[in-house]
């Protein structure tokens, strides 16, 4: 091979290489090309937060975001809670990055965030966990736009207390929703690599087929009695005190409220259970300790079971006896 | 003697009206934040609890609540942890994120979260903003607040002691009443997981005029 020869292939192979890698990083580091008019998020929310990344569109979508959908508010949470959020149901009108679960989604946000009937383009990350008994989707406050129903407008949300919406980027040509829909669909490469809770974004088993299964599935065992129970902040769960009455697998968790060497620190441990739990009630409760020692319910339905139900008697003799 | 109590009792009865008064609905002399309103936390007790006793251990716990605390303190915003609530207006929650996502959806997105439960607007000040005019600054009393911060997962390798001072510093402080964030990025204050658990003079002198 002559030396021109081989300097034209080190020439192409450098030039495929870079190709490549530019094609990558472009796709991974998208350039940002939309300058928001307001850099800071809305104003008179009812939290105050720390951002996990850079709080900007992009980041948004591409690191916070499972999904990006356009959908209608078709109900509201029930006014009074302490914290102020609840479950909205949403009907999806249109997916923009991956697909949601099903034509009506619930979806978890602070209570004046959305108003009913009307349409939003929504940033949402999907949590699904054996603690709730249905899977939901949280909203980013940040980044809420309020889309026009007849014509292709597009007005990001500044201010949810007291309904105040104005165009969000600089750039008035994402100012509609069908550029901002083509943009956003160019994001999806990059949110497939990036999603930062997708690791925990895991399909959930529903239901153990038979008892034995349930059984043989749980890294713990326990015969509960709740102490105390509160509901979490968006009416999804119970946090629940309790105390141990029986381990009937694994180390059993110990229920612990101590005061340490500090006034006013202690650690408390309670189980995340169905919001239908009772204080000074016994439970038999299925438990399967993660990866990152995260202990939760072994499955969706049928992991925890009251004392007065008719399954609670026959489970209690097939553990007493898998004992013996 | 006798007498110089009853003076001093008639004067306290008298003046404290006014304080209260004067903490309500005044004329501010600053204002830090991009958001207008601000509150005040008059008890400033703290009931913190880890939660199951994962994500951070005790001792940082207690080391990160202890220097948000002493933080505020050089503000001269004094607080104290209590052992039950009530009668804590704040509550603070550390320990995994998995753990304090199921308590509070809303930190799916953010690193750390403070979630006003009772604080009436009790007042409006007044702030002659150089650009913007004459603003209305509502002004909020806070009953109760709480307060989550969760150990970041592992593949935050970035997250060390530092961000967690801040953090723990920064949710304090809105939790004594700083509304809204600084512009500035230097400050504890301000919008950003950054690495400055120290308070500047502009987070200390936005919150301390009105406590």
């Amino acid at each position: 091979m002559t030396k021109k020869r081989k300097t034209i292939i080190v020439a192409v192979t450098v030039l495929l290489v870079s190709a490549v890698a530019y094609s990558a990083a472009a796709v991974l580091f998208p350039a940002r090309r939309l300058a928001l008019t307001e850099f800071h998020g809305p104003r008179g929310g009812s939290l105050f937060g720390l951002p996990l990344v850079e709080p900007t569109f992009e980041n948004h979508v591409i690191m916070l975001s499972s999904n990006v959908i356009v959908g209608t508010i078709v109900t509201t949470p029930p006014e009074g809670r302490a914290e102020q959020q609840g479950i909205f149901e949403v009907e999806v009108k249109e997916d923009l990055i991956s697909r949601t679960a099903g034509n009506t989604i619930m979806v978890s946000a602070e209570n004046d965030l959305f108003e009913v009937g009307e349409t939003y383009l929504m940033l949402l990350s999907r949590i699904a966990r054996t603690t709730f008994s249905f899977d939901f989707y949280v909203a980013d406050s940040e980044f809420v736009f309020r889309v026009d129903g007849l014509g292709d407008q597009v007005q990001r949300l500044v201010n949810p207390a007291e309904r105040v919406f104005m165009a969000p980027f600089q750039d008035p040509k994402y100012n509609s929703l069908s550029r901002l829909r083509q943009y956003i669909r160019g994001l999806a490469p990059a949110n497939r690599m990036r999603y930062i809770h997708r690791d925990r974004d895991v399909k959930v088993l529903e239901q153990a087929p038979s008892h034995a299964a349930l059984i043989n599935l749980a890294d713990h065992i326990l015969l509960i009695e709740t102490i105390s129970a509160e509901l979490n902040a968006n009416g999804t769960a119970a946090m629940v005190g309790f105390r141990t009455i029986h381990t009937y697998k694994g180390e059993g968790i110990h229920a612990t409220t101590t005061a340490s060497t500090f006034k006013g620190v202690n650690v408390a441990t309670i189980l995340f259970l169905p919001t239908y739990v009772e204080i000074n009630q016994r439970y038999l409760v299925f438990l399967v300790e993660e990866d990152d020692g995260h202990i939760t319910l072994a499955t969706r339905r049928g992991s925890v079971v009251a004392e007065t139900d008719p399954e609670f008697s026959p489970l209690l003799e097939k553990l007493t006896a898998s004992r013996r | 003697m006798r007498r110089v109590f009853v003076i001093l009792a008639i004067v306290l009865i008298l003046v404290s009206p006014m304080m209260v008064s004067a903490t309500t609905s005044r004329t501010l002399s600053v204002f830090h934040s991009d958001e207008a309103w601000i509150g005040f936390n008059p008890s400033r007790t703290i009931w913190s609890t880890l939660v199951n006793n994962r994500g951070f251990t005790l001792a940082e716990f207690q080391a990160y609540i202890n220097h948000a605390q002493s933080q505020w303190a050089r503000a001269g915003i004094h607080t104290f942890g209590v052992d039950d609530l009530p009668p804590a207006s704040i509550q603070i929650f550390g320990g995994s994120r998995a753990d304090l996502e199921n308590m509070n959806a809303a930190l799916r997105t953010r690193s750390a979260l403070t979630v006003p439960v009772n604080w009436p607007m009790v007042g409006t000040h007044t702030f002659q903003h150089p650009t913007r005019g004459t603003l209305s600054i509502p002004n909020h009393r806070i009953d109760l607040m709480r307060v989550y911060v969760p150990r970041q997962p592992w593949y935050y390798l970035w997250w060390h002691a530092d961000y967690y001072r801040t953090s723990f510093t920064h949710e304090l402080g809105h939790a004594l009443g700083w509304f809204g964030h600084s512009p500035n990025s230097q400050d504890v204050m301000h919008r950003s997981d950054g690495r400055r658990p120290v308070l500047t003079i502009r987070d200390i002198e936005h919150l301390r005029q009105n406590c």
